[in-house]
Formats: structure tokens, C-alpha cells, sequence
């Protein structure tokens, strides 16, 4: 059994921002992507409330033959140094925990306080905070004491292990009892707990199976694709749809219907067609076109040679067309197309007026 | 192509910026008979946004951003008592600040991202602090200070100023590499001086457009093809951050220029969606660019293939 600190958090220079700062490479690359996904996600910024991350909201992720386990809270729960980075930014907050790889299935006892990851911390962002390292890979870690531990226990009928359903769970469930369940369980499984918000917790690439949320007091279950649920009239009491379970309803930029999807130009499905095929009808006119007009230069071609005519220059008579006076022409001026730079006979930009320092009204008002 | 691509340094004020632009352009700007406003599309994000702004309203300044944020706008014009959802969904990507400090994979990814959304953008907006910009100045023309900042600037540390120039040297890296891979083409990108209540006066001001202009030959160079813009807000006046605690006073009136950005955005996306569009949108277009031109006047100058394109 290996143990690795897996921290997510930011550093004190501001070119620094949020990251992962304990990456592993000792573990399927895939299992370390998808732990930092769902890290990521649970540092979602969410309320800004003063309290809202003093509390911990403690995950736990089983996946495969590697498990992730740690809190969410406040640097300075941790450290008063830590709070504030270069810009003057406080409230930074921080994912702290460790991943366990090849661990005892049945026989694992995880600390349940935020004192036992106090060791973890120091080791990682307090290490790093005034340094210009990006990261630490591989930080091996021992697990810290704790007088509350949560172990395998029996398997909870309420613990959802179906990855297409989120359960929530109200704050009145008792957190230890789901999270030993979720360590006892065989299958890859996960549970967050204390979460302030569920967009901690439902991301476009994640989904925790069970949430027990701060505000929240009844027991449901979202639903989290569809069409791949496959428990879906058996076990839903109550379904939420939430935002996060489809597509809203988006309007065409073009045809202005309310629609579901979208290309990545704001256009629909059937105004992209209706232009696919009106473009194509278009190059086969321009090329109806030019097919006649090189039929019609070959012909005159070949006629040319056979009389062997010359042209008059004096019976060459050059008509003028009707021309549009600019005068006619609505001004149009268009800077970042069309715009001219267009040289008086002073050789100066007439377009273009140089600014004078008293013009430069670039300053926003200032009520000094 | 309704996207438009915002980017910039670290504690530049991005967020702050989009929480005041949320409300100024929820409000509307208006010119004559022309309103142009703007409302997220998605209900949630708007209460985000106006969250975000009455934390600040209440003396808080919001915490750093942990990831990049994806907004979806509606924008909204009335003109000569006609309504009408010019764009439907805009789509604003608000890319975290220290993406291109990240050597791993995963921010060599997140910078293919950035660039490729370039590509599909009508619109970059580059966020930058004034106090960034006055560190770097400090580096190497301390003379162009105002003198109540030349000894604060001057005194910093050393590494602080060249971390300043460094993080604008790192911008005009990305755009050179994006030109190189993609024929020298870029959308209008328009440079957003954020904090702008920090400069003394008009002249730091012209002196940090004229650092900008030499920093990022990419875009403001002579023969760099590129339409580009500078602009300066701020969000209020003698705004200061003393451990997240905000001091000072919030505005969101039209005066701090906050709804240029997203002007510059629309009047881009209309030039170029123009030559597409049927007749009487065309001539819808035709009234309003002129129009905007006139909210821009005094707010912002436009460069294009590094020449002073107008003023405004």
C-alpha cells in the first residue's frame, strides 16, 4: 500500500493560479486525471459566504485499486500565511488529501479530522508557497493520527453505486455510516460529504454517486445521463432536473428558434444544412457560369481565326458606362474592414487624426 | 463566429470585471436611440454574476477562480423603437490566469485550447492591471512614473518588476505563435487595462499604451495585419484591496468605460458577420456601427495593421 499527498490549492506569486500541486505518476495516468477532475470540480467556486469554507466537505473516491480521500476548507484553517496571495487575495482554499494506491480493501481505517491532515499541508503548500516550483510530483506521505476514523462496515442498501445517478442524502444523515459503507464496498464507488453546493459534485465529467449537501433535507436522486441509467423506474423516488442534466434550450443566432444544440458558431443543425445546401447550389450556378462563358470565349476564339478579322482600332469605340456618383453612395466606413488611409495633398492621413495630448480621453473619470 | 475569447494575468480583475460588466450591461448603454444591454442566458449564471458584484458591493472582493468559466450572453438592442436579440448566445470564455505558467500536459492543453478558441473567436479581450503595467514600466522608464508613483514603483523589488514584464512578454509569445500557425491571422484583439482608477494621469496612461504597443509588436507593429484596440476601465474610484476587505467607491456608471470591452466585441462580431447577413440586417448594421462608434468616443483607440486606425 502506497500513499501520496494529492493537493489541490494555488501558491503566494499571482502568476500562479489554482493547480495541482502533488501530481502522481505512480498511478494509471487515467485514475490520476480523473481524481484531479473531480478535485478540481470540488474546489468549484461556490458561495463566498464568510463561513461557507471554514467547514470541511470531506470525498472520497474509490476507483479501480486506488482511492482518494481528503477535505475542502479554507488555507488558513491550516495556516494564516497561506491565506493570502501577491495580489492581496485572501480566502484561497485547498483540496488536501491523499490517494492510496493498491490498498486493503477490506481491512483500511481513514482519519475523519482536519488535524490529521495538518502534516500534509505544511508538507505541500506551505512547503511551496514562496518557491517557483509548479508542482511536486509523487509526495509520499504517511497517514496522519485521528481520534475519529471511519473503516469498512457492512454494505448500506442507501449507498448508490450507480454511476448514472447522484443521491443525495439530508444533513441530518450520518456521514460515518455512508462513508464506511462506501470504504466496505467492492465496486468503485464515491461520497462526498458537508458539500456546500452541487456543482461541487456534478461537473460535465464528473459525478460523486453519493452527496450528502449542507442545505438540503429531504433523500433524491438526480439523474445523471439518461440514457444510460439503467435503474431509472426501480430506484427513483423523487427526480431533480437540474441544468446540469441536458442542454437548456439555446436560440439560433440565425433563425432565432429555441433549439438544443448549437455549433460552436451559434448556429442550428438546420440552418447548417439549409447553408450547406445553398452553397452548393451556388458553385454549381458559378460553375454553370463559367462553363458558359468559356464555351462562349472558345467559339468567338475559333470564329476569329476563321474570318481572320482585325480589329479597327478607330472603329474601337469605348462607351461609358453609367457610373454610381460617390456622392450617391451611403458612407459606409467600416474601421476594421474597409477603413482608408487616404492622402491629402498635404500628405497627411485624412482618415486618421492624431491625437493631441489634451484629446486623450482614455483616463476613466477620476474623482480624486 | 458569437464567441468571444477573455484572457490575462493572474489577479487582473478578471472576475471583478465580468461581475460589473454583468451589471452596467444589464442595465443597458445608451446613445440616442440606440440601446445595446446584455443578459446571461442561463438564469444561474446570472445570479452568479450579480452575487459576485453585491459581495463586492458589500465590501468583499471575491476570491481568486479556480478553474475557466464558459458564459453564455444574450445581447440585446433597441433602436428607433425597434427590439431586437441581436445575439441570442454569445459565448465568453473566461480562460484562469496562470494557465501559461503550467508546464505539464494538461496546460499545454489548456493553451491548444486557448488558441484554438482564438480561431473561432469574433473578438480577444487581453486583461491586464494597471499596477502590472506600472511595475514593468518602473523596470526600465521609471522617468515615465508620475512622481507620487515613481518611489513606490522604483522601491519595489527587482524580481517583482521583471515578473511584471515577463508576464506581458508571455502574451505577445502566444499571439506570435498563433500568427505563425495560422497565416497571420488573429480577430480584433482589444487590450483592457484593468484598475485603471490606479494611474495618476493621462500621461501614465499614454505612457502604458506606448509600453503596450512596443511589447506586443504582434499586434500594434507596423505590417502586423492586425486589428487591435486599447482601452482602460475601472470599477470605481480610489478602489483599494486591504486583505479582501474592498475600500473605496464602487461605480458602474458609463464614465469607468466598464461596457467598452463588450462594445468592441459586438461592433467586431457585426463587421464581420456582415457580408452574411440579408439585406435588412445589413442595414440594421449600417445604422448601429456608426452609432457604437460614438459610445466609443474618448474610450478607446484603434489600431489597425499598426497604424492609428481613428480616433475616437
Amino acid at each position: 500500500m502506497k500513499t501520496y499527498a494529492f493537493v489541490r490549492s494555488r501558491t503566494f506569486y499571482r502568476e500562479f493560479d489554482y493547480r495541482l500541486l502533488t501530481p502522481i505518476t505512480e498511478i494509471p495516468q487515467n485514475i490520476e486525471e480523473y481524481f484531479s477532475g473531480c478535485v478540481s470540480q470540488f474546489l468549484s467556486d461556490g458561495t463566498e459566504k464568510e463561513d461557507e469554507w471554514d467547514k470541511p466537505a470531506w470525498l472520497l473516491i474509490k476507483k479501480e485499486n486506488c482511492l482518494l480521500w481528503g477535505l475542502s476548507i479554507y488555507n488558513r484553517i491550516f495556516s494564516r500565511e497561506c491565506d493570502k496571495e501577491e495580489s492581496g487575495r485572501t480566502g484561497l482554499r485547498c483540496f488536501c488529501g491523499v490517494v492510496i494506491a493498491d490498498y486493503d480493501k477490506a481491512n483500511i481505517t481513514l482519519p475523519y479530522e482536519i488535524s490529521a491532515f495538518q502534516h500534509i499541508f505544511d508538507k505541500t503548500v506551505k512547503f511551496m508557497w514562496k518557491g517557483h516550483d509548479y508542482e511536486i510530483p509523487n509526495v509520499k506521505v504517511e497517514l496522519g493520527y485521528s481520534d475519529n476514523n471511519i473503516s469498512s462496515s457492512l454494505f448500506s442498501e442507501s449507498l448508490n453505486n450507480d454511476e448514472n445517478i447522484c443521491r443525495l442524502f439530508p444533513n441530518t444523515q450520518d456521514a460515518t455510516v455512508l462513508l464506511s459503507a462506501c470504504l466496505a464496498s467492492k465496486a468503485d464507488t464515491s461520497i462526498a460529504v458537508n458539500v456546500i453546493e452541487l456543482k461541487q459534485v456534478l461537473g460535465e465529467h464528473v459525478s460523486i454517486r453519493n452527496v450528502i449537501l449542507r442545505n438540503h433535507n429531504e433523500k433524491n436522486d438526480i439523474i445523471v445521463d439518461p440514457t444510460k441509467c439503467s435503474r431509472l423506474q426501480d430506484q427513483m423516488e423523487t427526480v431533480i432536473e437540474t441544468g446540469d442534466n441536458g442542454p437548456d434550450p439555446m436560440s439560433c443566432n440565425k433563425c432565432r428558434r429555441q433549439v438544443t444544440w448549437l455549433d460552436q458558431n451559434g448556429i442550428c443543425e438546420d440552418c447548417i444544412r439549409k447553408m450547406k445546401r445553398r452553397r452548393i447550389i451556388v458553385c454549381i450556378f458559378i460553375g454553370a457560369l463559367i462553363l458558359m462563358g468559356l464555351f462562349v470565349y472558345m467559339r468567338e476564339q475559333s470564329k476569329d481565326s476563321v474570318t481572320n478579322k482585325k480589329v479597327n482600332p478607330k472603329e474601337h469605340i469605348q462607351k461609358e458606362s453609367p457610373s454610381i456618383k460617390h456622392s450617391d453612395m451611403p458612407e459606409k466606413v467600416y474601421p476594421l474592414k474597409n477603413t482608408k488611409n487616404i492622402e491629402n495633398e498635404g500628405g497627411q492621413n485624412e482618415d486618421v487624426q492624431e491625437l493631441e495630448h489634451d484629446e486623450i480621453e482614455s483616463l476613466p473619470q477620476q474623482n480624486h | 463566429m458569437s464567441k468571444i475569447c477573455m484572457f490575462g494575468i493572474s489577479g487582473s480583475g478578471k472576475s471583478c470585471y465580468l461581475y460589473a460588466m454583468a451589471q452596467v450591461m444589464n442595465n443597458g448603454v445608451k446613445y440616442g436611440n440606440t440601446k445595446v444591454s446584455i443578459i446571461a442566458c442561463d438564469t444561474a449564471q446570472q445570479t452568479m454574476l450579480n452575487n459576485g458584484y453585491n459581495t463586492m458591493a458589500e465590501g468583499k472582493w471575491p476570491p481568486a477562480n479556480n478553474n475557466t468559466t464558459e458564459y453564455r450572453f444574450c445581447v440585446r438592442v433597441q433602436h428607433n423603437n425597434r427590439f431586437e436579440e441581436l445575439i441570442p448566445s454569445l459565448i465568453l470564455h473566461d480562460y484562469a490566469g496562470g494557465i501559461w505558467q503550467n508546464p505539464t500536459a494538461q496546460g499545454a492543453q489548456q493553451r491548444a485550447d486557448l488558441l484554438e478558441n482564438f480561431k473561432q473567436s469574433s473578438a480577444i479581450l487581453f486583461i491586464v492591471d494597471s499596477d502590472t503595467l506600472l511595475k514593468a514600466i518602473a523596470a526600465t522608464s521609471p522617468q515615465d512614473l508620475d512622481d507620487s508613483h515613481r518611489n513606490k514603483y522604483v522601491n519595489i523589488p527587482l524580481s517583482s518588476k521583471l515578473r511584471a514584464q515577463q508576464q506581458i512578454a508571455i502574451v505577445e509569445n502566444l499571439l506570435r505563435t498563433y500568427k505563425m500557425n495560422n497565416r497571420n491571422v488573429l480577430p480584433p484583439v482589444l487590450m483592457v487595462i484593468t484598475k485603471g482608477d490606479m494611474f495618476a494621469n493621462k500621461d501614465e496612461v499614454k505612457y502604458a499604451y506606448a509600453y503596450l504597443r512596443e511589447k506586443l509588436p504582434s499586434i500594434f507593429a507596423n505590417g502586423s495585419g492586425i486589428d487591435a484596440a486599447l482601452t482602460t476601465v475601472a470599477l470605481g474610484d480610489n478602489l483599494k484591496n486591504d486583505e479582501s476587505i474592498l475600500s473605496g467607491q464602487l461605480d458602474i456608471s458609463i464614465g469607468h468605460h466598464i461596457h467598452i470591452p463588450m462594445l468592441f466585441a459586438l461592433y467586431a462580431y457585426l463587421d464581420q458577420v456582415y457580408d452574411g447577413c440579408a439585406p435588412d440586417e445589413q442595414e440594421l448594421i449600417d445604422e448601429l456601427l456608426p452609432v457604437m462608434r460614438s459610445m466609443f468616443k474618448g474610450k478607446i483607440v484603434f489600431y489597425t495593421n499598426g497604424q492609428q486606425a481613428f480616433a475616437v
